[in-house]
C-alpha cells in the first residue's frame, strides 16, 4: 500500500519537474483540424477544443499544480511549527496575544479571502500562495501548540529545563522530534488543501491567465467537451484526485509509523 | 468447594504471553497472584473475565462453578460477568464514568427494584462499603477522592452479588494509607460475603497480608504456590526468594539492598528451559536442560525449582550506622515556602535544611506538596513566598534577585516516570553528552564514564530509551543528572514505578553514589521503607506543612506526630 502511495506522488515529482521535457508534443501547439479529437495513438488522451494534445497540456501543467501547493506547505509547516512551539513552550503574553490574533484569524472565511486577495491583486499564484498560508497556518499553531503544551510538562522536558539549556534548544532539539508525527502529516495535509484550492481557483478563473497548461484551468477550459473527449475534463480531475488520496493516505501512514518508532 | 478453576491456561499474541498456567480459587478464599510488570498476571485475569484485548487468543480452561468460559459465546460471558464474576481495576478514575454519579454506578448493576427500593439499596450497598455519607450517592466521580471513587467501584462491581471478585492492582493508584484502609475493606467484604476473590497484585507485602493462598508469576508461569505464609516465610523458589530479599524494610536499614540482576525474559524464549535460571545464583545446568515442572513440596505448596533453595543470608548485623554524617555546611536552606494553585494550598510555608553530602528524605502522600517543593527549588515552578537558598546564593525562581544562571550545576533532578524521563528522539548517549555539556568544562565527565557511574554497558550510548528496561532508563536519568555534577540530586519518587528488584537496584545505586561522590541527596517518597534506606533526617509533609521531622531512624521508631503513627500502621509487615 505505502509502495503504491509513494509511487503515485514520485510519478507527480517526475512530472512536475520534467513534464515540460516528457510531453510529446508542444503543449501550446494549436491543431484546429484535430479539435477536440477522442483518444488515439498519435494522442493518447485526445485534444482539447483548438486541438492541443492534452497529455502534453498535463505533464507541462503538474509543474504549477504541484509546486505551489509545495511552497504553501513548506511555508505553513515552517511557520505554524515554530509560532506554535513558542507559544506552546513560553505561554504568559507571547501564548495570550498569538491565540487572540488565531482566533480573529480562524473567523475569517477562507476561500472568500483568497477570491478577494487574488482578485483585487490578481497576477499569478503568488498572493494566493502567500494569502493560503496565512489561512492555514492559524489552525496548525494551534494543533502544535497544544502537542508542545503536553510534552513540555512531561520529565523528559522538565529535565532540560533543570539543565539549563536554552529554551530554544529545548523547543527544537527535545520538544520538536517527539511533534514530528503531527508536523509531518500536518505538512501533507496543506499541501492536499493547498492542491485543491489552487485547483479551485484556477477553475473560478482566478489566478492563471486562460490558456496557460495547467491542471484546474483545464478542467474549467475543457467541461464543455465532457461529450465529445470527456478525457480533456476528466484527466486533469483524476489526476488531482489521486494526488490528493495519495498524499492524505500518506500522511496518515507516516503518523502512525513516526508515532510508533520515536514517541512512546 | 472450588469456583474457579484455571487450568494450563495460555495466551498467545504476537508472542507467547502466559504459559501453561493452573489456578484455582474456592468460594471463601482469597488467592494472591504475585509478578513484576511482564509476567502476564494481568492478562491471566482478563483472559479468565472473557476480556482478553483484541489480537490476544487463549488456549486451556477456564471453568466457574463447572461451566466452561473460554471460548463460550458472548451471551453467556455477559450473563456471567457482574452476576458471577466481577473486576475491580486498578485506575478508579478511568474504571467510573465521568458523566455519572456514583449512585448510578452502583443502581445500574442491581437487579431490578422499584424506584424507592432501589435508592435505599444504593446506600446500604454504598455503606456496606463504607461510604456513610448520602449524599455521596450523588456525586460525580471528580468530586470525589481516590479512596473513595475505588471504594464505589467496588460497590458497583458487587452490586450483583458476585461469587468471585477479581480485582487487577486495585490499591496500587492510592496513596499508603487509603490503600490500606481498601485492603482492609476489600478483606472485610470478601469475608462477610464468603466470595472468593481473586488479587492481582505486583506487592509481595500486599499479598501477603490479604491472602490465603499466593501463586507468583514469572516470564508467563507459576513458578511458586502455597499458603500465604509458607511462602513468605521459606519462598522454595530463588525468585521469590530474591524478591524477598530486595524488600526494604521499614523497621532496618540494610546494610546492602540485593536486586534481581538482569531482567525478565520473554515467554517464548524460555518454553523448554527453567524461565529463572539466567538470573539464578544457585543455577545447575539441568536448569536450562528441561522446564521444571511444577513440583509438589507438600500438599497445596509447589514450587517449579529442582532444588532446594538456599536461604539467603539475611543479613545479620541490620541496625547499620547511617552513612557518616554530613561535614560541610548547609546546602540548600529552603525557609517559609508557599504555593497556592487556586484554592489548593500545595506549600503553606515550608522550611527545611540539606547539608553538603547529607541526605534528606521528604515523605508525603499526594497532595502534600512534596512534588512542588522539589519543582520550586529546581526552578520549574515559581513560589508565591518564601526563599530558596543554593549553597548561600538566593534561588528563588521569580524572584528580582534571583540569579539562577549557576543553579543547574548545584542541584539536579531524577523524576518519577520512567516511561517519560528520557527524550525518546534522542539517543542514551546524545543525551548524556549534552548534560555533560551544560558543565564545568574542567572534569568533564564522558558517556563512557557516566554509564560507568550507573553500572550500564558503554554499547548502551547508542540505544534509545524504548530499547531500555523501566529500571535502565532511571539510570539513565541518574547519569543525566550527574554528568554536571551538581552538588544537590533531588530524587522525586525515583522508583515508585518500579518493580521491587529494580527498584533495590536504583536504590543501591544512589546510595553509592551519595558514598562516593559525596552527593546530597533530597529523596522525595511516599514509602517510609525506602526512606529507612536511604535518608539519614526525614522531614514529613501532611498537606502543605512539615509536621514532623529529625533523624529517620527517631521518627520512623518513635512518631510524634499523628499522621506519622497513621502512615507506619498503613504500612503492610515486611515477611
Amino acid at each position: 500500500m505505502r509502495g503504491a502511495l509513494v509511487t503515485v506522488l514520485a510519478l507527480a515529482a517526475v512530472a512536475a519537474v520534467a513534464g515540460s521535457w516528457l510531453a510529446p508534443y508542444d503543449p501550446a501547439a494549436q491543431d484546429l483540424a484535430l479539435g477536440a479529437a477522442g483518444p488515439s495513438a498519435a494522442h493518447w488522451l485526445g485534444t482539447d477544443d483548438l486541438g492541443r494534445d492534452v497529455l502534453s497540456r498535463l505533464l507541462a501543467g503538474a509543474g504549477s499544480a504541484l509546486f505551489w501547493p509545495v511552497l504553501v506547505a513548506l511555508g505553513t509547516t515552517a511557520l505554524s511549527t515554530s509560532l506554535g512551539l513558542l507559544a506552546g513552550y513560553r505561554l504568559g503574553w507571547v501564548d495570550a496575544l498569538m491565540m487572540r490574533i488565531i482566533d480573529l484569524a480562524i473567523a475569517m472565511p477562507g476561500m472568500l479571502v483568497l477570491i478577494v486577495v487574488v482578485g483585487v491583486l490578481g497576477g499569478g499564484y503568488g498572493w494566493a500562495v502567500l494569502a493560503m498560508a496565512v489561512l492555514f497556518t492559524p489552525g496548525d499553531i494551534r494543533v502544535i501548540r497544544s502537542l508542545t503544551l503536553a510534552q513540555r510538562g512531561l520529565a523528559y522536558a522538565e529535565a532540560a529545563r533543570t539543565l539549563g539549556l536554552r529554551p530554544a534548544r529545548v523547543m527544537f532539539r527535545h520538544l520538536l522530534p517527539n511533534l514530528a508525527p503531527t508536523v509531518v502529516a500536518n505538512a501533507l495535509l496543506s499541501f492536499v488543501a493547498a492542491l485543491v484550492s489552487l485547483a479551485g481557483l484556477s477553475f473560478l478563473g482566478i489566478g492563471l491567465p486562460a490558456g496557460t497548461p495547467d491542471w484546474g484551468l483545464m478542467v474549467e477550459e475543457n467541461r464543455g467537451l465532457l461529450d465529445l473527449n470527456p478525457w480533456a475534463a476528466l484527466a486533469p480531475v483524476i489526476l488531482i484526485t489521486l494526488v490528493a488520496t495519495a498524499a492524505t493516505l500518506l500522511g496518515d501512514r507516516l503518523f502512525e509509523t513516526l508515532s510508533e518508532g520515536g514517541a512512546r | 468447594m472450588t469456583l474457579l478453576d484455571v487450568g494450563g491456561l495460555t495466551v498467545t499474541g504476537r508472542h507467547l504471553i502466559v504459559d501453561g498456567v493452573d489456578l484455582n480459587v474456592s468460594r471463601g478464599e482469597t488467592v494472591g497472584l504475585v509478578g513484576e510488570s511482564g509476567s502476564g498476571k494481568s492478562l491471566t485475569a482478563r483472559a479468565v473475565a472473557g476480556l482478553l484485548p483484541k489480537g490476544l487468543t487463549a488456549t486451556g480452561s477456564v471453568t466457574l462453578s463447572g461451566r466452561e468460559l473460554l471460548g463460550a459465546r458472548e451471551r453467556l460471558l455477559r450473563s456471567v460477568r457482574g452476576s458471577q464474576v466481577a473486576l475491580l481495576m486498578q485506575d478508579p478514575f478511568a474504571m467510573l464514568n465521568p458523566l455519572r454519579t456514583a449512585g448510578a454506578h452502583v443502581a445500574e448493576s442491581l437487579p431490578r427494584l422499584p424506584r424507592a427500593a432501589r435508592r435505599a439499596e444504593v446506600l446500604r450497598r454504598l455503606a456496606e462499603v463504607g461510604i456513610a455519607d448520602p449524599s455521596v450517592a450523588g456525586r460525580h466521580p471528580f468530586q470525589l477522592s481516590g479512596g473513595m471513587r475505588q471504594r464505589v467501584a467496588l460497590a458497583a462491581a458487587l452490586a450483583r452479588d458476585p461469587e468471585l471478585l477479581i480485582a487487577d492492582e486495585p490499591t496500587t493508584a492510592l496513596d499508603a494509607t487509603t490503600q490500606h484502609e481498601i485492603l482492609m475493606l476489600l478483606r472485610g467484604v470478601q469475608r462477610a460475603r464468603g466470595m472468593g476473590v481473586l488479587l492481582i497484585t505486583h506487592d509481595l507485602r500486599v499479598a501477603f497480608e490479604l491472602c490465603d493462598r499466593v501463586s507468583v508469576m514469572y516470564a508467563g508461569r507459576i513458578v511458586e504456590s502455597g499458603p500465604g505464609s509458607g511462602v513468605a516465610g521459606a519462598p522454595a523458589h530463588p525468585y521469590t526468594s530474591g524478591l524477598l530479599a530486595a524488600l526494604p524494610s521499614v523497621t532496618v536499614t540494610l546494610p546492602r539492598l540485593e536486586a534481581v540482576p538482569g531482567s525478565v525474559p520473554h515467554a517464548e524464549d524460555v518454553t523448554d528451559v527453567c524461565a529463572f535460571a539466567a538470573r539464578c545464583g544457585q543455577a545447575e545446568p539441568e536448569c536450562g536442560q528441561a522446564r521444571p515442572p511444577l513440583r509438589e513440596l507438600s500438599p497445596g505448596r509447589r514450587t517449579a525449582c529442582l532444588y532446594e533453595v538456599r536461604p539467603r543470608p539475611r543479613t545479620a548485623p541490620p541496625a547499620l550506622a547511617p552513612d557518616a554524617a554530613p561535614a560541610g555546611g548547609t546546602l540548600l536552606r529552603v525557609e517559609e515556602l508557599r504555593k497556592r494553585y487556586g484554592g489548593h494550598v500545595a506549600l503553606g510555608g515550608v522550611s527545611l535544611d540539606v547539608g553538603a553530602g547529607e541526605s534528606v528524605g521528604v515523605v508525603g502522600e499526594s497532595g502534600s506538596g512534596k512534588t512542588t517543593l522539589a519543582r520550586c527549588v529546581l526552578g520549574l515552578a515559581t513560589p508565591d513566598g518564601g526563599r530558596v537558598e543554593l549553597a548561600g546564593l538566593d534561588v528563588t525562581p521569580g524572584a528580582r534577585a534571583a540569579r539562577r544562571e549557576g543553579a543547574h550545576r548545584l542541584v539536579q533532578c531524577v523524576f518519577q516516570d520512567p516511561s517519560t524521563s528520557l527524550n525518546p528522539a534522542l539517543t542514551v548517549g546524545a543525551t548524556l553528552a549534552e548534560a555533560a555539556a551544560q558543565g564545568r568544562a574542567e572534569g568533564r565527565p564522558s558517556v563512557a564514564e557516566l554509564l560507568d557511574l550507573v553500572g550500564l554497558p558503554t554499547a548502551y550510548a547508542s540505544r534509545r530509551p524504548r530499547a531500555l528496561s523501566g529500571g535502565e532508563r532511571q539510570r539513565v536519568a541518574i547519569a543525566r543528572a550527574l554528568a554536571v555534577r551538581p552538588a544537590l540530586l533531588i530524587c522525586d519518587e525515583p522508583t515508585a514505578s518500579l518493580d521491587v528488584s529494580v527498584q533495590a537496584h536504583v536504590l543501591e545505586l544512589l546510595r553509592t553514589i551519595r558514598r562516593e561522590l559525596g552527593t546530597a541527596l533530597l529523596f522525595i517518597t511516599h514509602d517510609l521503607a525506602v526512606v529507612r534506606q536511604i535518608a539519614d533526617r526525614t522531614v514529613v509533609l501532611f498537606r502543605g506543612e512539615v509536621v514532623e521531622s529529625g533523624e529517620t531512624a527517631r521518627v520512623l521508631d518513635a512518631p510524634a506526630h499523628d499522621y506519622t503513627r497513621r502512615l507506619l500502621a498503613s504500612v503492610p509487615p515486611t515477611p
